[in-house]
């Protein structure tokens, strides 16, 4: 019983929002309405049990002294940092300051770093004097300038070529991957319906 | 990495003998799975049997010491798998909230302590033990840290031989890796650094160094001027421009801030420039994230466009949903019914009695909602939960770096129109006839690019003629 009852409710609640999904019926709507409702809320309390794990786990990793203990304690005390200044700020605008000042700046100075990371490998991969590599940086190469640099004289001809290369072979290239992951979800949706994969056990 | 069996230490790969206990290793041989004790190859970066990350144990995660693994001879029948037991003297821990054991594993008790400590025991040993007697969790969690369910179908799928193009893939990662990209830059790295003895690492330090000061200051002299020269405008943009223009004054509109601060720089224009547009047609405006950051850069592109108007009213006609959780199911029961979902607005009050939302029934039934997403996902969860469903007519404002793989979304009418980065945030800004942030950050960024590339062709240039004069020299 403890195994066929999730894979009943999992059963039951994937069918009914699929169902919801194609057809229009009052009942079906309703229902389908109240169990995203359920995902919602389900979902909030599953961020809260995150939260209680994170700190469970690092409270443990610090009491033990387990390698990379000093980082756990960094992460205890922003973390509840954050939530005592969430918690008591609410109104005052100390949760705000902390978004603006603290948490941005450092998410942007991270974010910064993917120009450089990707030009990193781009350059990695032509040294290695591989074709790919080779033809990555080119291209890379002219998308960047065609949208960036200002578009008069011979460089007039970088915007078309841009144009080409994003509507011909990344298209072909996307649609490609976009169908290979269209298939993938529809393949793994059916196989945890008709009770063949079953995650949530 | 080879493991030695005896005393679980990492030892580079070739090597004959342990560099701790002096064992003798063997690269053929199997090495037992730390949590279900079954034989794995080497090499292997999953357990057979129980779909451990044994990778992360060769990366030294796991610490005290390997058991030992009896593998059989072929030919000779296998022992009987025995069960894994409690050890004796360690009590059983109560759940009394009924919670899984990972949630009070903080509580361990302190025969399983020192028995881990004794090394004994492997960390999260004496808790898989504890759970699985228990009976109520299967012991696909580990409890070390973060908690990881394995795959169902990981645990029966053998391992498989990689394919020839996958062999090839990984080999190039694995030499682009270990490229050193800034090997020219050590004095003495090679023979041909120590012939110019340091010489070039300091001037092309100073090359940088200039390159960067320019980029930083010339947009900053000529206020924009050259740099921010009118383009062609991108037809996506365009098309994004008309979608708004159809959207009759006074209706709601939504915007989806689905991005965090690390894209800022490159989506907060885009917001900043589509948000004014909405504004200066009259438009009622409902902001809302699934992105726990993206309530308060909605706050900020807000407060920045409305500051830059001096319309102190325009404020009535906007409203910050703020965040909100459930990824996907949120997207879609926002779609069907916003007040069901959504009861006050981000700073606690309530929906009731707003203008900007009175009568609003689902998002599914608004004119237009631009999602400004961090990436693909982000804005095909929009698709496919609110504009193919509900025929709901959609705009994206992504990063440059995405807006290539939105084009089958826009060829195919899911998507009116797409915004990409920076460059189309100032043309849609010089569409609507209101330069802002984006020209202006434009015209920086046109600067760093230009400088960039002058810095790789001087340099370039400058190491081709070095060479050059070296072959010619005595």
């Amino acid at each position: 019983m403890r195994r066929i009852l999730p894979a009943l409710v999992a059963l039951l609640v994937g069918l009914v929002v699929l169902l919801d999904y194609f057809l229009e019926n009052p009942v079906l709507d309703a229902l389908g309405s109240f169990l995203l409702e359920g995902a919602i809320i389900l979902a909030a309390f599953a961020l809260l049990l995150g939260l209680w794990n994170l700190l469970l786990v690092h409270e443990r990793k610090v009491r033990r002294r387990e390698r990379g203990w000093p980082a756990s304690i960094v992460i205890l005390l922003s973390t509840l940092g954050g939530l005592a200044v969430g918690l008591a700020g609410w109104r005052s605008g100390a949760l705000d300051w902390f978004y603006r000042y603290v948490l941005f700046p450092l998410e942007a100075s991270t974010g910064a770093l993917l120009a450089f990371v990707v030009v990193s490998a781009a350059v990695r991969l032509w040294r290695l004097g591989s074709l790919e590599g080779t033809v990555m940086l080119v291209v890379g190469a002219i998308v960047l300038a065609g949208t960036l640099l200002p578009q008069g004289g011979a460089l007039g001809v970088l915007t078309p070529l841009r144009e080409w290369i994003v509507s011909v072979p990344a298209l072909a290239a996307v649609r490609g991957i976009l169908l290979g992951v269209a298939l993938g979800i529809m393949a793994t949706g059916l196989r945890v319906l008709l009770w063949i994969d079953r995650p949530y056990e | 990495m080879i493991f030695c069996q005896a005393c679980g230490t990492t030892n580079r790969e070739g090597s004959r003998f342990c560099n701790q206990c002096g064992a003798r290793l063997s690269e053929t041989a199997d090495i037992a799975c730390p949590r279900c004790g079954a034989p794995n190859a080497p090499d292997a970066p999953h357990c057979q049997k129980c779909g451990l990350d044994l990778a992360r144990g060769r990366n030294d995660v796991w610490e005290g010491p390997l058991p030992r693994v009896e593998v059989p001879e072929e030919g000779t029948p296998e022992a009987p798998e025995q069960p894994r037991r409690r050890p004796e003297g360690v009590p059983l821990r109560r759940r009394p909230h009924g919670l899984p054991p990972w949630l009070d594993s903080a509580e361990q008790p302190e025969e399983a302590s020192s028995e881990l400590e004794a090394g004994a025991l492997l960390p999260g040993e004496g808790e898989l033990a504890l759970e699985r007697d228990e009976g109520e969790w299967s012991g696909e969690a580990i409890p070390i840290e973060p908690v990881v369910g394995v795959p169902y179908r990981a645990r029966e799928r053998p391992e498989q031989p990689p394919t020839p193009e996958e062999q090839k893939a990984a080999d190039l990662f694995a030499a682009v890796s270990a490229e050193d990209v800034f090997a020219s830059l050590q004095p003495g790295a090679e023979e041909e650094q120590s012939e110019r003895a340091g010489r070039p690492e300091t001037w092309l330090r100073v090359l940088v160094a200039l390159t960067l000061l320019v980029a930083v200051i010339v947009p900053v002299l000529l206020r924009g001027g050259p740099l921010s020269a009118e383009g062609s405008v991108p037809a996506p943009v365009a098309a994004a421009a008309r979608a708004i223009q159809q959207v009759p004054p006074g209706a709601t509109v939504l915007v989806a801030f689905e991005y965090d601060a690390g894209l800022a720089g490159d989506l907060q224009p885009v917001a900043e420039a589509v948000i004014g547009e909405f504004l200066s047609r009259d438009l009622h405006i409902l902001t809302v994230s699934t992105q726990p950051e993206g309530a308060a850069l909605a706050e900020m592109a807000l407060e920045r466009v409305l500051r830059a108007r001096g319309d102190a009213g325009a404020r009535s006609r906007v409203v910050n949903l703020g965040y909100l959780t459930g990824g996907q199911a949120a997207i879609r029961a926002l779609a069907v019914s916003i007040p069901s979902v959504i009861r006050s607005d981000w700073e606690g009050r309530p929906l009731a009695g707003n203008p900007a939302v009175a009568g609003l029934g689902g998002a599914g039934t608004l004119p237009l909602v631009v999602v400004l997403g961090r990436d693909l996902l982000a804005v095909q969860a929009w698709i496919e939960q609110l504009g193919a469903p509900f025929n709901t007519p959609l705009v994206a404002g992504v990063p440059a770096l995405v807006e290539p793989a939105l084009v089958p979304y826009q060829t195919a009418g899911r998507l009116q129109g797409v915004v990409g980065g920076l460059a189309g945030a100032a043309a849609f800004e010089r569409l609507a006839g209101r330069p802002g942030v984006g020209v202006r950050s434009l015209a920086a960024v046109r600067a760093g690019a230009w400088a960039a590339g002058l810095l790789a062709i001087t340099a370039n240039i400058g190491f081709a003629l070095g060479r050059l004069l070296r072959r010619r020299g005595p």
